[in-house]
C-alpha cells in the first residue's frame, strides 16, 4: 500500500519510519498511546504485573510488525487490537477463565405487554461509594462486556473504532455495551440497596 | 422509528444506551422523552443507567507517567537489542 492509498496517511508514514528502524518514531508512537494502553490493560486484568506484561508484549509486537500496518485503519485501532490479544494471552497464561456472554440481564424483567414486572426502582443516594460499587460490579462482568465498557471509556474512541478493535459490527458493539451497562446497573442497585438497608 | 417506545418499557430499555450516548435518531429521542413523562419507574432506571455510564467514564484515568515511561524505555531497549542481532 502507498501513502496515497492509506486512509490514515500520517499513521502510515509514522509506522513506515518505525519499520525502517527510526527510534524517534518508535518513541513517538509509544508516548502517544502508552498511557491509555496501560490504563486499559490494568482495568481489564486488575493485576499490575499482568498489565505490564501485556503492554510490553503489545508494544514490542507493534514495533516488530510495523511494516504490516497498511493505514486502512487508524494506528490506535491497530495497536489496541494487538493489546487486546495480549490481554487475552495473559488471562490464559494465568489460568483465568475468560467468560463471554450475550445474555441480557433484563431478559426476564418485562411482562408480555412490555412493562416492568417489578417497578420498584429506588433512586440511589449521591455518594462517593457509587464509584467503588460500579468498579466492583464491572469486575464481575463477562469479558466481552467489560471490554466494551472499558473501550467506551477511552477518550474520543468512537463506536466504529471500538467495534473494529473487537472485530464486531458497530450494532453488535453497542448491544454488548448496553448489556454490560445494564448488568452493572443491576449489580450496583443490589449493592446500593444493601448499604441503604 | 418506533412509536411504541413511548408506551413500552421493554422497547424504552432497548434504546437506553444509545439515548444516554446521544446516538439515537431524533424521532426516537422524542418517543423516549414521551415515555419518560409517562413512566416514573423508567425515569429512575434511566438515572441509574446514566450514573453507571458516567461512573465508567470517571473510572478511566491514564496510568501514572513515570510507570509508563519505565515500561516504554524497557521496550525500546529490547527492540534496539533485537535490531542489533
Amino acid at each position: 500500500m502507498t501513502t496515497a492509498a492509506a486512509k490514515h496517511p500520517k499513521d502510515f508514514a509514522l509506522l513506515q519510519r518505525v519499520a525502517a528502524g527510526d527510534e524517534a518514531a518508535a518513541g513517538e508512537v509509544m508516548q502517544s498511546l502508552g498511557g491509555e494502553m496501560f490504563g486499559f490493560a490494568r482495568r481489564m486484568l486488575a493485576d499490575e504485573q499482568a498489565a505490564e506484561d501485556a503492554l510490553q508484549e503489545a508494544l514490542l509486537g507493534l514495533l516488530r510488525t510495523a511494516r504490516n500496518f497498511d493505514g486502512r485503519e487508524s494506528l490506535r485501532t491497530w495497536v489496541f487490537r494487538i493489546l487486546r490479544n495480549k490481554i487475552i494471552d495473559q488471562y490464559r497464561k494465568r489460568g483465568r477463565d475468560l467468560v463471554v456472554s450475550d445474555a441480557d440481564p433484563e431478559a426476564a424483567s418485562f411482562s408480555a405487554s412490555g412493562h416492568w414486572k417489578n417497578m420498584d426502582f429506588q433512586p440511589w443516594n449521591e455518594s462517593a461509594e457509587l464509584l467503588e460499587v460500579v468498579q466492583h460490579c464491572m469486575e464481575l462482568l463477562p469479558h466481552n462486556q467489560r471490554e466494551a465498557l472499558q473501550l467506551k471509556a477511552i477518550d474520543e474512541l468512537s463506536a466504529q473504532e471500538a467495534s473494529e478493535i473487537l472485530g464486531v459490527s458497530v450494532a453488535n458493539f453497542r448491544q454488548i455495551l448496553h448489556r454490560g451497562r445494564a448488568s452493572v446497573r443491576k449489580c450496583a442497585d443490589d449493592k446500593m440497596g444493601e448499604s441503604a438497608a | 422509528m418506533k412509536p411504541e417506545i413511548a408506551q413500552r418499557c421493554d422497547l424504552f430499555y432497548q434504546v437506553l444506551s444509545d439515548f444516554v450516548d446521544g446516538a439515537l435518531e431524533e424521532v426516537d429521542m422524542t418517543y423516549v422523552e414521551e415515555h419518560l413523562r409517562l413512566c416514573p419507574p423508567c425515569e429512575v432506571y434511566l438515572d441509574q443507567f446514566r450514573a453507571v455510564a458516567e461512573a465508567n467514564q470517571r473510572l478511566q484515568a491514564k496510568a501514572d507517567a513515570p510507570e509508563v515511561d519505565r515500561i516504554l524505555r524497557q521496550v525500546l531497549a529490547q527492540w534496539q537489542a533485537a535490531k542489533g542481532d
